[in-house]
């Protein structure tokens, strides 16, 4: 596992910002599908690289544009936000130390 | 003269559009004795099928032109079920579960990056068609 986050970390971290990027965007333009497609490419890139609170994150934000895609209210809408915020926040300190607990 | 002949290694396809996890599965797989073939895109998911002809595929559920359930449907139709087709996905078992039963895959692997519990799972998939 070691091995694998030490072959591919660098690449996720830069790939998760330009997705990330997207991901944003998608909010700002209400598309839930789209976004709840780069979130799950997200969750699963994380999840082989052992980084479970960014795949748990994604997964969540996963559910909520799946949701607000099938067509509930806001609520979804403002979760998305909130896991895009965090997921942000936690690639940010994964780059600041160049790997861990992420 | 007895020569013994090298065992085949069974071939995984891996289907997904993510370059990070085509090659991490390659990673763990190829040193304990597969090949691995990986598509990032659909464009020419039948043309590798029938080239490579895999012992096993994995399909990503989540694709941005088709999603694997859907992939898998349309590929036991036209492929008469020749090939062992297993959801590959992050999701919870009880969903992949049911979208494999629905979608007529011979079951599921959950993503991982434990290369021990990757092969055990992928063993289980290929022991009967051997």
């Amino acid at each position: 596992m070691v091995e694998l986050q030490s072959q591919f970390l660098e690449r996720f971290l830069e790939r998760t910002k330009g997705r990330l990027t997207r991901a944003r965007s998608l909010l700002d333009v209400d598309d839930a599908t789209a976004l709840a497609h780069e979130l799950h490419a997200l969750a699963g890139e994380a999840k082989m690289l052992d980084l479970f609170a960014i795949a748990d994150l994604a997964s969540r934000g996963e559910v909520a544009a799946r949701a607000w895609s099938d067509g509930a209210d806001d609520g979804p809408r403002a979760t998305c936000a909130t896991c895009l915020d965090t997921v942000g926040k936690a690639v940010a300190s994964l780059s600041a130390t160049g790997g861990g607990s992420p | 003269v007895n020569k013994s002949i090298p065992a085949r290694r069974p071939k995984i396809l891996v289907v997904d559009d993510s370059e990070i996890v085509c090659d991490s599965v390659t990673t763990m797989l190829e040193p304990r004795g597969y090949q691995v073939v990986s598509l990032t895109s659909l464009f020419a998911f039948t043309q590798t099928l029938i080239a490579e002809r895999p012992d096993l595929v994995l399909v990503d559920v989540s694709m941005p032109a088709l999603n694997g359930d859907k992939l898998i449907e349309f590929s036991r139709k036209h492929h008469e079920g020749r090939y062992v087709m297993v959801l590959f996905s992050g999701r919870g078992a009880e969903e992949l579960s049911m979208l494999a039963s629905q979608c007529g895959a011979a079951g599921y692997i959950r993503k991982t990056g434990d290369a021990e519990r990757l092969q055990r799972e992928v063993e289980a998939f290929l022991r009967p068609a051997r």
